[in-house]
């Protein structure tokens, strides 16, 4: 009876240090097709690339120089809206 | 992640398309260059509260008129209703100027000077532009679909671009033109898609990976087709990198490539890594927990526009982005 009782909680230890374990481990290497097939492509990229109305701001005929701004504000007489960041806006991340 | 907000709100959309014109710099170039352009910036910089005190970042939305005087400033733009009133007042203001400074053409704008050198990236001439993306994602199933996660528009994609040189695109070329014929992606190239594209840049400016962080870079070309205008590459890589125990990146790489020699230019250069991603660089906080999927799609980038001309992230410092180090 008591070596039941002792298998009974050196089962228990290991069965919870399994479990333990198992949902500390760190998930494997994502499954990347052997066989890159151009449907499997276009569907990869589908779902990295921007979405429709993800990059809404895309829409904006941004141009990339203060000097090219300048020449299209006066001549169409307006303002000059500067989007500056440290990184650009418009490609880093 | 000003785009995310502001610039998706739509009113704040057909106010900067009707009322403005809209450009986007790089604060680190432009702060810092020493030409008409960087002049002209602090100019107009320095009547806003963005001194840029020794040397520091003037980052922010800023509403000027082509002669340099400053209607509207804010430092960023996380929220849409206080950038609609922003641009609202600004426009007020420019309505108010004399006539002479805001019909067509009442200004006089002139010529660029020379640009500084240190401060400019110059697109390389008949050289490969790439697009580059990246997303975090979740397993479903047997494929992936968008991950979600807690930081603000950290689902979203990211982006940037990959310069490849005239000259490297010709080591791009296989130099035998023969179904099966096998080689190496050409170094450089090899080891700019490691260090500078195959990052998490999802939650803002990473760090990029060092030389020593890349364990294993070995991506081949293949041969698939020989036609009579196009000769169609596969491309195969995996990739190990790691900055210690708590950041790196392992993926595979496939791609399909297409070469037309007559016009000496790849029309086709689609490229999808996928690999788990785990941890995170100092301006890059919020990762998720444990290693996750990463995805990174790259494909040409469209030059007829502007904002696909832009430098790569990776490029302020010339010499490792370009291979000299």
């Amino acid at each position: 009876m008591t070596r039941v009782f002792i298998l009974g909680i050196f089962s228990s230890l290991f069965l919870g240090g399994f479990c333990y374990w198992l949902a500390a481990a760190p998930s494997s290497i994502a499954p990347v097709p052997e066989q890159m097939t151009a449907a499997r492509m276009a569907e990869l990229q589908k779902v990295i690339r921007p979405c429709e109305g993800e990059d809404a701001f895309d829409k904006i005929a941004w141009l990339t120089t203060i000097h090219e701004a300048r020449v299209k504000a006066a001549k169409e007489g307006k303002p000059i809206l500067l989007w500056e960041m440290d990184g650009h806006p418009l490609g880093c991340g | 992640m000003g785009r995310v907000s502001t610039f998706a709100d739509p009113a704040v959309l057909k106010m900067t398309r009707a009322d403005f014109v809209p450009v986007c710099t790089d604060d680190w170039y432009t702060r810092r260059r020493k030409d008409s352009e960087g002049d002209f910036f602090r100019k107009v910089a320095d009547q806003s509260p963005r001194k840029g005190l020794n040397g520091g970042t003037r980052q922010g939305i800023y509403v000027f008129t082509a002669d340099g005087e400053l209607l509207g400033y804010k430092n960023h733009g996380g929220d849409a209703e206080v950038m609609k009133k922003v641009f609202l007042d600004a426009k007020a203001k420019f309505d108010k100027l004399p006539e002479s400074r805001r019909k067509p053409s009442g200004v006089t704008v002139p010529a660029a000077g020379k640009p500084d050198a240190n401060f400019n990236r110059i697109l390389p001439e008949d050289g490969i532009v790439l697009k580059v993306h990246g997303r975090i994602l979740e397993a479903k199933a047997e494929t992936f679909v968008k991950g979600t996660c807690d930081f603000t528009g950290g689902d979203q994609a990211s982006r940037d671009y990959c310069w490849i040189t005239a000259d490297e695109k010709k080591s791009l070329i296989p130099p035998k033109a023969e179904v099966g014929f096998c080689y190496a992606l050409p170094e450089k190239i090899a080891q700019r898609l490691a260090r500078f594209h195959l990052i998490d840049n999802t939650r803002g400016e990473p760090e990029f990976w060092k030389k020593e962080h890349v364990v294993a870079n070995k991506i081949t070309l293949t041969v698939t087709a020989v036609k009579d205008d196009a000769i169609e590459l596969r491309l195969d890589g995996e990739v190990k990198l790691e900055a210690g125990p708590k950041l790196g990146f392992e993926p595979k790489l496939r791609g399909n490539l297409r070469y037309i020699p007559s016009k000496k230019a790849f029309d086709q250069f689609d490229i999808v890594a996928l690999g788990d991603y785990r941890g995170e660089t100092t301006y890059t906080p919020g990762s998720r927990e444990g290693r996750k999927p990463f995805g990174i799609s790259i494909g040409l980038a469209d030059l007829t526009k502007p904002s696909e001309r832009i430098a790569p992230q990776g490029i302020r410092d010339r010499d490792p982005y370009l291979g000299r180090d």
